[in-house]
């Protein structure tokens, strides 16, 4: 009972105790996960079959264009950053230009099933080792499911992006087929509220045209830079607030749950494995 | 009572809860999932010697604790206390009436599940409320009439699930050896 009262700031020791405790149950509970996956596989949503071709030339396009950018914008950098190395006398390893992330799989070895929003258990294996720290992104396909929320001796835990502890996060509201829909490419900024029931709300104004159906992006300088422009969820509800009739309430459901699937993919911030 | 037989049964059941419960989750409403381990806990209840039961009902309900999406609090920290206790109130509970249920049955074995999910639900809200109070941590928030129901929906699920694994233990109660080595009677008829 003493032990259930005391501050948080007193339990540190419990994630340790935790962490060596699991060491027998993990090899179970991670086959229980792929009998699991193999009986009841996630239900992958239809992800925008109509317009896949155009959406996909788009994008490519796209990539295309920004990466020239990012090499010009790149080389400059690396030439001012030569310049201010020399002028403060810095050594060769300051000022480097910013590392992609590394892409890292991940098992996922428990959970708690009745809690949608719960803290979710990962596999630390060797290949994670140094490649993923602490906030990094877990994404299932283009979505982002959570983020890293501590590397321990034996495992790894992620927080879903819908627990109430992510706290707020900034994103936009995009149409799910900009190429068929007349509506400007960006419908509105949102702050996002987890309601920790594996979803979000927010609100929006009325005039800004947001339809169910509608994607609903990350922009949040808060996160790792290599999640911005991944999904969140779709816009699944919209009612409006009777004490504010110019806005309204919007719920949004992700598409893909971390808990769905037998594995993550971890945008890793750490530095590369080596041999 | 057999050391082994019980790690071995602890380790499937928290294996179990925070794996492949997952296959018998009720999505649509609202997530309700059965749960193994107190099953385990109420069998050991109805068999073992007092002081043993009460034993692994702390041990057992401290690893519940432990497990991932159990009373965490961030940065993987974890509050030990809420299940530990509803194991020890349950398992008090239950010796103190095996003596006059039919102890081998299936269905009392389902019943004390469901009854024991109530129990640990209870103790664990009178531990967060209390904890609440405490001026260093943050008030405990409830999640109303809707927690309510899925909590009754967990009870009934998992006195469900204590059917076959009911049967599974009751299969194997030789492998527990719950009779005492030094009573001239066993403790379990």
């Amino acid at each position: 009972m003493l032990l259930s009262l005391l501050p948080a700031t007193w339990l540190g020791w419990t994630s340790d105790v935790a962490d060596l405790v699991r060491v027998p149950v993990t090899p179970f509970s991670h086959i229980g996960m792929m009998i699991k996956n193999w009986v009841r596989p996630s239900i992958e949503p239809f992800d925008l079959p109509t317009d896949e071709q155009e959406r996909n030339d788009l994008a490519v396009a796209e990539r295309d264009h920004y990466r020239q950018l990012y090499h010009g914008q790149m080389l400059r950098s690396t030439e001012l950053a030569d310049q201010l190395r020399m002028l403060q006398a810095l050594p060769e390893s300051a000022l480097r230009n910013p590392q992609p992330p590394l892409v890292v799989s991940v098992d996922l070895t428990g959970m708690k099933p009745s809690d949608p929003s719960g803290f979710i258990e990962l596999k630390l294996s060797r290949a994670s080792l140094g490649r993923i720290r602490e906030g990094d992104i877990a994404i299932v396909g283009r979505d982002i499911v959570g983020r890293i929320a501590r590397v321990g001796m034996t495992r790894m835990e992620l927080l879903p992006s819908t627990n109430k502890e992510s706290g707020y996060l900034r994103a936009v509201i995009v149409p799910a087929n900009p190429l068929l829909d007349d509506r400007p490419p960006l419908l509105a900024e949102i702050l996002l509220t987890p309601t920790g029931k594996g979803a979000f709300t927010s609100e929006v104004p009325v005039n800004k045209g947001v339809q169910k159906g509608d994607l609903v992006v990350l922009d949040d300088p808060a996160w790792p830079q290599a999640g911005i422009g991944l999904g969140l969820g779709v816009v699944a509800s919209i009612e409006q607030l009777d004490e504010a009739p110019l806005r309204q309430t919007i719920t949004i459901v992700p598409r893909r749950r971390a808990r769905e699937h037998a594995n993550v993919i971890v945008l890793g911030t750490g530095s590369e494995a080596t041999p | 009572m057999n050391a082994l037989v019980v790690i071995v049964a602890t380790i499937l059941a928290l294996a179990f809860d925070a794996s492949f419960a997952e296959v018998f989750t009720l999505r649509s409403t609202g997530s309700i999932t059965p749960q193994a381990m107190p099953c385990l806990i109420v069998f050991i209840a109805l068999f073992a010697p007092e002081t043993a039961a009460i034993l692994v009902a702390i041990l057992l309900g401290a690893l519940v604790d432990l497990s991932p999406g159990h009373g965490q609090l961030g940065a993987g920290m974890h509050i030990i206390g809420p299940s530990a206790l509803g194991f020890v109130a349950t398992t008090f509970l239950i010796l103190k009436v095996r003596n006059i249920v039919f102890r081998r049955r299936i269905l009392t074995i389902a019943f004390f599940a469901f009854g024991s999910v109530i129990v640990i639900a209870a103790v664990h809200a009178f531990v967060l409320v209390t904890r609440g109070f405490m001026p260093w941590n943050p008030a405990a928030v409830g999640g109303g009439m809707g927690e309510f129901v899925k909590l009754f929906g967990t009870a009934i699920y998992t006195g469900l699930l204590a059917v076959p694994i009911g049967w599974c233990f009751l299969s194997t109660i030789g492998l527990w050896k719950f009779h005492s080595p030094t009573g001239r009677r066993a403790t379990w008829r």
